[in-house]
């Protein structure tokens, strides 16, 4: 079973306290159907998972795996809801992150939802065997203090998560032909090169069904549900309502033959604030782009426009406006972040 | 709409007080959690229910708060402890008369520069004057006046630097959060189309047609001083 995009976010929009009936069996389950996606999946999202907390909570289980820590992967993911909201373009879906975060909430709501029932439990015994806990309110206040703001945070969570989807969905409205022209591409090539594996039969091992298109990486596989059933009603409407009553050589609505374009593309070109943070975890050594000034020592990364031949550096620390297209690489390396 | 269109081009100002509240900020808890290890252990309530268990930020802080000791949270908890009356936040050490000064004088002696203030500074000391007033050591009111006037002396200075827009790249340094976003539609929509001109008026250089080089050799001009490096 897997989940559709509409449920996420109805699940989303539910009240914390509300018991789920989702089981968290369901997650790892979801993309069953997207064998293709195994190589990137090859940290089970379980296991990745069980070491998320602050070691006091579970120190069983933790040790051996490398831990992503539930708050790293909560700032990682501000910086994506961030760069996806500045950004021209769509930015690809962060497919094992996503998936750690709603399994987090998941639990974090059962979570909760243990507590609350103890919780008031506890304070409906109390009550009935006899009064005293009414008059010690303040210090009921201080026992409820940390599940309001696990709540609090979670609804946090979850805005953020919902911003972030919204966003990716206007884009997807937005660019809906242009997505759909790239996959078509793919597929295309795809077919070219199975012709030639027939020539030579060696290369057997490596299936072309076990490649990821382009399209599955930038999108989540509730987002390409979504992208297909919003494209064939886009379609369905614009040959309903025009197109139908217009000449035959008119028709298409991918038409790029003509002066104007007819796909609409992300502007590339697009000017856009960023701060260079550097190479992520401070491997200054290692990263082959950054170049070194001395007196006073300066790390950059140095850019060219193409048209004028001029050069950029790109402090570490400084916040820029230079073009999209310039800095996509360095964006999608996690070395610069949108603004 | 799955995005709304005022949401689309920029951040809107609760947007990035969301973000602001992310941050950590010191506190003085009025309160303990600090668990004593002889406990009653019969106690399940205490035990379960007093324990703090974030998903976004390391709650170990969270669950060794002792009173009157100061310690790391996050903004957003530090203002919901504070609204409890459960805290006082300590105000950052820029946002002491003294430190203003001191940045309104940096701001005054750099014309192309700006002070090195945090990139929250504006919302941080917004949310604290309205939600912790009582926590400054300096009156409200002076601080106030003085965060006012780095404002203007800064908005000042960018209105200033507009005149440096050019079509290839600006250089920004420390400029805050929400100062880049009521920038943003304008300074980029300004650089689009300067870029859309230059590459007018550069494109049938490269194909070489001479004929209407005579016009745009001036317009190339000046587009050229422009684009002169500069960092405000």
């Amino acid at each position: 079973m897997s989940l559709d995009i509409d449920d996420i976010l109805a699940e989303l929009d539910r009240d914390t306290t509300v018991v789920d009936n989702i089981s968290s069996d369901n997650f790892p389950n979801a993309n069953n159907n997207r064998h293709k996606l195994t190589k990137d999946y090859s940290l089970s999202p379980n296991s990745s998972l069980d070491t998320t907390t602050v070691p006091q909570h579970n120190n069983s289980s933790s040790g051996k795996k490398k831990v992503i820590s539930s708050i790293e992967d909560f700032s990682k993911l501000m910086t994506l809801w961030k760069n996806e909201r500045c950004s021209p373009d769509l930015l690809p879906y962060p497919h094992l992150l996503m998936k750690r975060m709603l399994i987090r909430i998941q639990e974090q709501m059962e979570h909760l939802e243990i507590l609350s029932m103890n919780f008031f439990e506890a304070q409906g015994n109390n009550s009935s065997d006899n009064r005293r806990n009414m008059s010690n309110a303040p210090v009921n206040n201080n026992k409820m203090l940390p599940l309001l703001c696990m709540e609090a945070e979670l609804e946090r969570v979850k805005f953020v998560i919902r911003s972030y989807l919204r966003c990716r969905l206007a884009k997807i409205d937005k660019y809906s032909i242009y997505l759909r022209q790239i996959n078509e591409q793919y597929l295309n090539e795809e077919i070219n090169e199975e012709n030639d594996d027939d020539a030579d039969d060696d290369d057997k091992e490596n299936p072309s069904s076990l490649r990821i298109s382009p399209l599955e990486k930038l999108l989540s596989p509730e987002e390409i549900r979504y992208h297909q059933s919003h494209f064939s009603l886009l379609l369905n409407l614009l040959n309903e309502s025009v197109l139908k009553y217009m000449p035959d050589e008119l028709q298409a609505v991918n038409d790029t033959e003509a002066s104007i374009n007819m796909i609409d593309e992300p502007d590339y070109n697009k000017f856009v604030f960023i701060k260079v943070k550097g190479p992520p975890n401070n491997l200054y050594d290692t990263d082959p782009l950054l170049k070194k000034r001395t007196h006073p020592d300066i790390y950059y990364y140095s850019i060219t426009i193409p048209e004028t031949k001029e050069d950029i550096d790109l402090i570490i620390g400084s916040i820029y406006i230079v073009r999209y297209s310039l800095i996509k690489n360095l964006l999608l390396d996690e070395k610069i972040e949108l603004l | 709409m799955s995005l709304p269109k005022k949401l689309q081009d920029t951040f809107s100002p609760k947007e990035l007080q969301f973000m602001v509240e992310n941050e950590p900020i010191k506190i003085f808890p009025r309160f303990t959690t600090r668990q004593r290890i002889n406990k009653h252990s019969d106690d399940i309530l205490d035990l379960y229910s007093n324990r703090w268990k974030m998903i976004t930020m390391p709650d170990t802080a969270l669950n060794n708060m002792v009173a009157m000791q100061s310690t790391t949270v996050t903004l957003w908890i530090a203002l919901l402890l504070k609204q409890q009356n459960k805290c006082n936040i300590i105000a950052p050490e820029w946002l002491t008369c003294k430190a203003l000064d001191r940045a309104i004088q940096f701001e005054q002696n750099n014309t192309r520069r700006f002070s090195p203030l945090p990139w929250d500074w504006l919302i941080l000391s917004e949310i604290l004057f309205k939600k912790a007033p009582d926590d400054f050591h300096d009156p409200i009111h002076e601080l106030r006046s003085r965060i006012q006037d780095l404002r203007e002396i800064r908005q000042l200075k960018v209105a200033k630097g507009i005149k440096y827009m050019n079509e290839s790249h600006l250089q920004l340094d420390n400029l805050s959060i929400l100062e880049i976003n009521e920038l943003r539609p304008f300074i980029s929509g300004i650089m689009d189309k300067l870029k859309e001109i230059h590459l007018a008026a550069v494109g049938p250089e490269i194909e070489g047609d001479k004929e209407e080089n005579d016009g745009e050799e001036i317009f190339n001009g000046t587009l050229r001083n422009d684009s002169s490096r500069q960092s405000l």
